[in-house]
């Protein structure tokens, strides 16, 4: 079980970036997606991610459909509210983290779980507590993101991320903009998520990054085979 | 100081026009130029090329002239105003113009990225708007919006055309009146003041607003 997206094909402006292409992640997997800039990595996560439209294909978590291909080979997109609970089985942590600057950590991580109504207040918390306990910050649970490093704050975008339980969690360059020894320090914070069962996806350029902690590796070359 | 006193009723009752007229100014165009905004930002390009005119007419003309078309030009094609209603009417159309600007670069200057994050967070575009989007956009835009606050208590003073007997004009009248200098001096000071109270209560509200 985990994601399995079949036949995606994704144009822009006519231009193929990603074509006919099958992907899965199974539940408990580090998916590493390297390659070249521009070879459509990142787009690929975003199609996963609700963040563009597949043209063409099938994209499922489980038994949780995002589209499905119709008899013209076209993507059909479920209803809203189905692709809402599709949305909840995957999170994403952005490239730059995408923290909210005006809510505290504590109130990043409340925010998703609290609009949806999927746990109380009290719940919530305690959630959240927990995981910015696990992520090891939870002595900034009340500070604003502006005051955080870099690694405190892809922690706290991953802690975010967790509050909905994905069943696959999605990276976008974690790396980037991090040193080598934090970079480490995230590396083994994605491998203790994924001994839980979560499927990982990573994007990223970082070829020691993603052989050190990947367990699968997929190159971007073979989106348009 | 005996002139202070004797000018000092006429000079209150002028405050009081123009003070009213910068209340409700502040408090109808502030959140209308918010909405024009998101209108501008949002809404079809045939509507934003409608308000594009719109705020290049406001910001074009002097407004001034705009307060003469309205109290003097509109009675012409039949639309009347009393003084101050037009002194309204003509303030809010202009004031909701540059504040419509400010509040769109406001808007533009929130990264993609917390949209997108709202987005995949499944918190819903209007409580993500209202809850993360509004308290960055307040952030940047408070400078700007303060500047302009400031130019309205000053604008106000442009309303003397229409005959309305506002802060500047009971200081010119009593200047001519006793000939001296000194009720410029009063009027001055009085302006002084109103920004001074005016510049505090921004940096209280720009100082709440930071995170």
């Amino acid at each position: 079980m985990g994601l399995k997206a079949t036949n995606i094909t994704k144009q822009f402006n006519g231009i193929d970036v990603i074509k006919k292409f099958d992907f899965t992640i199974d539940a408990g997997e580090i998916v590493t997606l390297v390659g070249r800039s521009g070879t459509g990595k990142t787009t690929l996560m975003r199609l996963l991610n609700q963040l563009e439209k597949a043209d063409n294909g099938t994209i499922v978590i489980d038994d949780t459909f995002l589209c499905k291909e119709n008899a013209e080979g076209k993507a059909d997109y479920v209803s809203k509210k189905e692709q809402k609970t599709y949305g909840n089985q995957i999170g994403m942590v952005f490239q730059d983290y995408q923290l909210f600057p005006n809510l505290t950590v504590i109130e990043n991580c409340l925010e998703a779980p609290l609009a949806q109504k999927l746990m109380t207040k009290e719940e919530a918390v305690q959630k959240a507590e927990s995981l910015l306990q696990q992520m090891g910050i939870l002595d900034k649970r009340d500070v604003y993101p502006g005051t955080l490093s870099g690694g405190q704050q892809q922690r706290a975008a991953i802690a975010r991320a967790m509050m909905l339980n994905p069943k696959i969690l999605c990276f976008d360059e974690p790396t980037s903009a991090l040193d080598r020894d934090t970079a480490n320090g995230i590396g083994k914070m994605i491998q203790e998520i994924a001994s839980d069962g979560t499927g990982i996806l990573i994007v990223t350029h970082d070829i020691d990054f993603a052989e050190q902690y990947g367990t699968r590796s997929v190159s971007s070359d073979l989106f348009i085979a | 100081m005996n002139l202070i006193t004797e000018i000092m009723p006429s000079l209150i009752n002028g405050l009081q026009t123009t003070l009213g007229l910068f209340f409700i100014i502040v408090v109808v165009t502030i959140p209308f130029g918010f909405l024009v905004a998101c209108v501008r930002v949002y809404a079809p390009k045939w509507i934003t090329w409608i308000i594009q005119v719109y705020i290049y007419v406001m910001r074009g003309t002097p407004l001034l002239l705009q307060l003469m078309v309205v109290f003097f030009g509109l009675p012409l094609v039949g639309i009347t105003f009393d003084r101050f209603a037009a002194a309204v009417f003509t303030f809010i159309i202009n004031y909701t113009a540059y504040y419509a600007e400010i509040f769109r670069g406001g808007i533009l200057s929130v990264p993609n990225g917390q949209f997108e994050a709202i987005k995949v967070l499944g918190i819903g575009r209007v409580r993500g708007f209202i809850k993360i989007i509004i308290p960055q956009v307040m952030r940047v835009v408070l400078p700007s919006v303060g500047n302009e606050v400031i130019s309205l208590v000053k604008d106000t003073s442009l309303i003397y055309i229409l005959g309305l007997g506002e802060l500047l004009r009971a200081g010119q009248i009593a200047a001519n009146t006793y000939a001296s200098l000194v009720p410029y001096a009063a009027v001055g000071i009085i302006y002084l003041i109103i920004t001074g109270l005016v510049t505090l209560a921004l940096n209280a509200i720009e100082k709440k607003s930071n995170y």
